[in-house]
């Protein structure tokens, strides 16, 4: 999947992630959610005969894709992609609570909430100088920054074994994983 | 060594609702308006203006069954009081243009009752036409919005065919149940002809997305809503079937007392296929 230059993005070092949740439970923090609702999710795979068993976490919010499904399926124009970062960004007072964008995105990433009646998702905490879930990851395994510069990282890809295609939406994140993860 | 697989395939389970009622009413409600504007359209066009009275109160319902629909919609929403924006994309998004023509579908529906309850019988046969054309587009619309990569259980032609199956089957059996046919036997067997192509078309889409989910599904999967599916089949297929096939040689008899269980039973069992439909969709998170 070719990056481009503005485009912001993900890099999630999966060899380093120890499944702590603690990205999670930073971004739960400070977006205020509550039980259930997982902007961010770690999603732990497991595989194998023993003795040639595996196991892999992929810590996973919104990819910020460069071809958004969210964008396009949203009949209220709640989301948008802002030109000069690619941020796909999510206008709760826009929303209507349809939740069309939960059925429509590969990933999972925009969370309803039914006490709110309205879907929230990752803005890449904007405003603020990094994400929470790149300031709290205690093994530094998640980055942020232009996607042109993480996909030339060793090892980057975003073709993940049972992952979606990422020709879908051309998602906005690149992994570092083992190979037994890999497509 | 067996070949690396995941012992978990289809992730977690969603915490989202996922039976969608509201959805359910929505869509057969705008699909029964439209099976009956078009059989309005028909009885008008091959019994005449006087003769097509028998039609009058189930055409004069159909613009309240719209409304009803659309008014059941608002449940689904988190935040019904801001509907209006649903419109708001209609250059990129399926929803907004599902919304939009059903709202077409609607207003036509409006003018099309009223000409039905007030008698006005000029120009009724083409806004009959219009009205049905615009609900054939709007349940079309409706169909599409399911058709996304990211639903496998919806993705595939089974769906619209469904949709398209239960449009015929409401279309065609309601007044064949509802309506006093003595003297129109010949216009019966349309409808009754209606009500076997629609209930086949729906048996042919049940089993078109069980064949569809066996590639991609586990059994037990499959065995949640095997219940709801099985009620579909007997109720919305094998039942209408059986009630047109022996309705057809009578074609002039009396046949409304039939209606206090045949019909309510039709939909009870389109409304448990639309229901797995929803369930096998939401269920679970793509990945």
């Amino acid at each position: 999947v070719a990056a481009s230059r503005a485009q912001i993005g993900f890099f999630v070092d999966a060899t380093r992630c120890s499944n702590c949740k603690t990205c999670e439970i930073a971004c739960k923090d400070f977006n205020g959610l509550g039980p259930g609702r997982r902007i961010r999710k770690v999603r732990s795979f497991e595989g194998g005969e023993f003795p040639a068993v595996f196991a892999y976490n992929l810590s996973m919010s919104c990819n910020h894709c460069e071809d958004p499904a969210c964008v396009k399926g949203c009949p209220a124009g709640a989301y948008s992609k802002r030109a000069e970062d690619g941020i796909v960004v999510h206008d709760p007072e826009k929303c209507i609570g349809c939740r069309y964008c939960t059925w429509v995105c590969p990933y999972g990433a925009p969370q309803y909430d039914e006490r709110d009646g309205r879907v929230r998702k990752c803005n890449l905490c904007l405003g603020e100088t990094v994400p929470a879930c790149v300031a709290a990851c205690p093994m530094r395994a998640i980055e942020v920054g232009p996607l042109a510069e993480i996909a030339e990282k060793t090892g980057a890809t975003v073709a993940l074994r049972d992952w979606p295609s990422p020709a879908l939406t051309r998602p906005s994140i690149r992994y570092r994983v083992r190979k037994e993860a890999q497509a | 060594m067996r070949e690396w697989r995941l012992q978990n395939p289809h992730g977690h389970e969603c915490l989202c609702r996922s039976t969608e009622w509201p959805l359910v009413l929505f869509t057969l409600a705008t699909q029964l308006a439209c099976g009956l504007a078009a059989a309005a359209t028909v009885f008008d066009a091959m019994a005449g203006a006087a003769g097509a009275q028998p039609m009058r109160p189930l055409a004069a319902a159909i613009f309240p069954l719209i409304a009803a629909g659309l008014l059941g919609s608002l449940l689904h929403l988190g935040r019904p009081w801001m509907s209006w924006r649903a419109v708001a994309n209609l250059r990129q998004s399926r929803l907004s243009r599902e919304v939009l023509l059903t709202a077409v579908f609607a207003a036509l529906a409006l003018a099309y009752s009223a000409c039905w309850w007030t008698g006005n019988t000029e120009g009724r046969l083409i806004l009959g036409v219009a009205t049905s054309a615009a609900g054939i587009v709007a349940v079309w619309a409706s169909a599409a919005v399911y058709k996304t990569p990211t639903r496998p259980a919806w993705n595939s032609g089974w769906l619209p065919a469904s949709f398209l199956g239960t449009t015929v089957l409401l279309g065609g059996v309601t007044p064949a149940l509802l309506i006093s046919w003595a003297g129109n036997a010949g216009i019966l067997r349309v409808f009754l002809a209606a009500t076997i192509a629609g209930s086949l078309l729906l048996l042919v889409a049940a089993f078109w997305m069980l064949a569809d989910l066996s590639r991609c599904a586990s059994g037990t999967f499959l065995s949640g809503h095997s219940a709801w599916l099985g009620c579909h089949v007997a109720l919305a297929s094998v039942l209408p079937v059986a009630i047109a096939v022996r309705l057809w040689p009578n074609g002039t008899a009396e046949i409304t007392p039939l209606a206090v269980w045949v019909l309510p039973a039709v939909l009870a069992g389109s409304a448990a296929g639309r229901g797995a439909m929803y369930w096998l969709g939401t269920r679970y998170e793509p990945f």
